[in-house]
This record gives structure tokens, sequence and C-alpha cells, in this order.
């Protein structure tokens, strides 16, 4: 059934839901929400299940006409929100009518904006996620979104719609502290530079996408002539070049890569990876995997209360 | 085989070779335990729920690998021949290449389609494989190209890539095939599995 006609789609708006996991022998990403946490949420509050398909808006710029009678939620990313010319708050549930028009606009903070439709939208389904990586022009519908095109309803709604608790809405900011473990060649950086990597704020740079972003800073001190063997690495791995300029990777990162790991960023820390924009700063905070379980547990005890399971996510 | 914890969710074990660490994946994936076994040149990482499972039963299962170090890997077939246009436009860094190595182009060739070789892993984006290589160490680019058209061979590190899927890409390119490596309207989308034998041929 179709739900909506997109007006505007925005730089790179595309379908996401649950990720793709256990693939990445064969060299296939992880994809999913940039910004996991928010799409969950707003999932929820509609009703739907947690990992249901919406629309993640990178940029904030987007509208779309509404064709059937439903409920919206918008996350993410601060931007003016209206639908219909009526102001719409983030993390509301909101009802639509048939002909309601949902413009975004005006990107204050934060990088991606979410939009949950009670019920899900449909997407291509492949190696078990609807999610879209554009690489390969996989799930989705195969390509970012267009002018015209009309999305469909899923069937993913499993609950009467909630309101989401305050202390889960936490507005995206542009300083952002991120945990994260020591990485496999974290020995690769000179002692005053894995010093450095923990005590300096970074600012993110223009170089942003789904695959990853890249920090700016005085360049950190790594022994590596370009000739490390190419490893796995995850989303929240941060590799450094042998520029000095550390590089994090984001949902649809390879799975291998030949610039030395020195860092990874904690489970719990990943989401607000996704609102990253250019010239946030940027604090790494060093912790132990033992201390990082523990912050993973509690943030898993928060979401259990409005039925989303972190490792879901 | 030395593990080591990397966060709370991922961790490695370090592999004399590829073939040992693909043997190695095998043993981890029927232990149902990780959501991602990925095997690479030297280790093998995996990824695994903290909250579904502890620390002490992962490490237990990663210590206790040490039989395998010395199992050969399957082998698997006669090897898949990839037909391949050398140099051109296909292979842009031909010339370059046999340049850096100190010999001609058509030794180059010679060498590179002269035996069957094993694909060491499969890695970087969907369906992109690492092949053994003629053990030439050429660098990668100092400026990766913006764009690498799928069916590319590349050369870096003493292996050879095949690309996948068009996009960017740091290696020398010295040829290209036409057989589609992957095709994510498929089924089974991958053409090419790590451990997999192949024979570059020239056309």
């Amino acid at each position: 059934m179709r739900v909506l006609t997109i007006e505007k789609p925005g730089l790179q708006s595309v379908l996401q839901g649950a990720p793709r996991t256990g693939f990445r022998h064969r060299g296939v990403p992880r994809s999913g929400a940039a910004d996991a946490y928010s799409l969950a949420l707003a999932n929820r509050a509609v009703g739907n299940a947690p990992l249901a398909t919406g629309i993640e808006i990178p940029g904030g710029q987007f509208s779309c006409t509404f064709r059937t009678e439903t409920m919206i939620c918008i996350l993410g990313a601060t931007a003016n929100l209206a639908l219909s010319s009526r102001p719409v708050r983030p993390g509301t549930t909101v009802p639509v009518k048939p002909g309601d028009r949902l413009l975004i606009s005006g990107l204050a903070d934060g990088m991606r904006v979410y939009v949950a439709v009670r019920g899900g939208l449909k997407a291509r389904s492949i190696m078990g996620s609807p999610s879209t990586y554009l690489p390969a022009r996989l799930g989705g519908i195969g390509r970012a979104l267009q002018v015209g095109d009309d999305l469909a309803l899923a069937d993913d709604a499993i609950d009467e719609p909630q309101a989401l608790p305050a202390d889960l809405l936490i507005p995206p900011s542009t300083r952002h502290v991120l945990r994260c473990c020591d990485g496999a060649e974290f020995e690769s950086l000179s002692p005053t530079s894995q010093h450095d990597l923990f005590e300096r704020d970074f600012i993110v740079s223009s170089r942003l996408d789904r695959m990853g972003v890249g920090l700016e800073g005085p360049p950190l001190e790594i022994d590596s002539q370009g000739t490390m063997k190419s490893a796995p690495v995850f989303p929240g791995t941060i590799q450094c070049p042998e520029g000095g300029a550390p590089f994090i990777l984001l949902a649809d990162a390879q799975t291998t890569g030949g610039y030395p790991r020195v860092a990874q960023i904690i489970a719990a820390d990943r989401f607000q990876l996704g609102q990253l924009r250019p010239g946030d700063q940027v604090r790494l905070m060093r912790v132990t995997p033992a201390a990082a379980l523990r912050v993973l547990e509690a943030k898993a005890a928060a979401l259990k209360s409005i039925g989303i399971p972190i490792s879901a996510l | 085989m030395t593990v080591t914890q990397i966060s709370e969710d991922i961790a490695t074990i370090a592999v004399p070779d590829a073939s040992v660490g693909r043997v190695i994946a095998d043993r981890l994936r029927a232990t149902g335990l990780f959501g991602e076994i990925v095997p690479a040149l030297e280790e093998v990482a995996v990824q695994f729920d903290p909250l579904a499972v502890t620390w002490t039963q992962v490490e237990a299962v990663l210590a206790d690998l040490d039989d395998l170090a010395a199992v050969p890997d399957t082998v698997m077939g006669a090897p898949l021949m990839i037909e391949v246009r050398y140099g051109g436009e296909d292979g842009p860094d031909l010339e370059k290449v046999a340049g850096q190595l100190g010999i001609g182009t058509a030794d180059l060739v010679d060498q590179h389609t002269a035996s069957p070789v094993q694909i060491e892993m499969m890695g970087f984006t969907p369906g992109f494989a690492y092949v053994q290589g003629c053990g030439w160490q050429v660098p990668r680019r100092a400026r990766p190209r913006a764009f690498v058209p799928a069916g590319s061979i590349g050369v870096a590190g003493g292996m050879s890539g095949l690309y996948s899927l068009g996009g960017p890409g740091g290696w020398p390119l010295i040829g290209r095939t036409d057989l589609t490596l992957f095709d994510g309207r498929l089924d089974d989308p991958f053409t090419l599995l790590a451990g997999q034998w192949i024979q570059f041929r020239a056309v």
C-alpha cells in the first residue's frame, strides 16, 4: 500500500532498517541506520518493531506527501520539522492524514534525521536485511530516494504507539565524547601520540559519508610505511593512515583495511557516529573492554523498558 | 596462537597464515557463538554479543584452536578460469608496474598467468577477492582513483585484488575481466569464495 511520495529527496536519503550481519567474511558491510538509536526510538514511538525500516535523511533537507492516514515519529538531528505548516516536535507520535506534507529543513545540530512511519516501509531484503548499501545497490529500493518515488508500507507494527521517556531523548550536540578501547595497532603510535589520542580535541572533517568520517587536528605520529596487510575492521574502528589524521569507520565501513587500527569505539557510543557533522568537536576517552561492557549493560537496561534489545541495533 | 580482546564485542586471534585462518573460521562458525567471523591474512577477527555470551566463554573457545594450526586447507576442485585483458584502458598501470619490477609487460603477464593461485581472503567490499600474488612488492597508488571499474585487477603488497564493484580504489591496475564477481540481484550474489583456486588467462 502506497503511504507517501517523495518531493524533495535531499542529498542522499536512503531506507535503513535491520543491519546486514553475518557476511563480513565475504566483504559485505553492516549497513543499517548510521544512528541506529534514533531510528529504533522513533520506531517504538509509532509502535513498530525497533528495527523496522525508516528513512535516513543526511543533511536534513526533505519533503514528502502522505497518501494514507498513518502515524509518524521524527528523531535524530535537530532541524525545522513541519507537517502541513504545523510544527512537529521530535520524538512525539504525530497523526498524519492523506495529503499532509512533511517538510524538513534548516539542519541545526547533528547530521541525519530519521522518519519512522507506523508499519515501517517496504524495502527489498538482501542477505537478510532491507537496509540500503549504495555502492552495491543492496536493499532499500536499490538506490538513494528520488523525486516522485512512492514508498509502500510494510507490516512491522507490533504494539500500540507509546510516548518516549524524556530521559532517552538526547538532542545531538556539537561536542562528542566517544569512549574507545585500544585498537590492534595502538602501539604503532609514538608514545606521545598514544597520549595525545585521548588528550586533545579533534575536529570532524568534511570527508564524511556512510562509510566513515575523518578527524582533523595536529597529525599523530604513526610508525607505518603503508605496508600493513589488510586486516578486519568494523564500524567504530579508528584507523590512522600514514598522514596521521585518524578516520572513524561508520555503518557502511569496508570489512578489511590496510591502515593501522589505533582504537575501537565501544558499542554503546557507536550510535553517536551517525550524528557527527563537519566542524563538530570530538574527544576520545580511553576505557577497558570490561568498562565498555558495563556501559553497554546500563544502556541495554534503559532501552529494555521501551522494548528495544540493544544487541539488535 | 595469541588471543586479544579489542573491545567488549570484538576479539582477534593471530594466525600463521590465511589458510589456517580459514580452517579456524570454519570451526568458530560451527560454535554459533559469533555474529561475525572474519578470517584475514594474519588474524581472524570475531564480533559477538557481549550481553549474550561472556568473555570467559569466548576466550575458552578461542584459546582451544592450537590443534588447527597444522590442518591442511580443503582443496576445492579445478581452478576457475578468469579471462583478463591486460594493459591499455583495462590495465592503465601495467607499464608502470612492469617498470617498478624491472621486467617487460609481456613477462609480467606471463608471470601473472603462469599457474593457478588461491584466493586468500574476501574483504573490503562485497565480493572483492584478495588473491595470492607473484610476490611483487609494488606500493599502492599515492592517490586512490575515484572510480575503478568492476572486474579490474590490481596488484599491491605482493597480492592481486579483484574489484567486484565499480568504486574508489588505490591498487595499481594491470587488467580487467568481464566475469561478474558480485550480483546483488541473485540469491547467491558471490562468484568467488575464500580458499578457491583460480587461473588468470590473457585474452
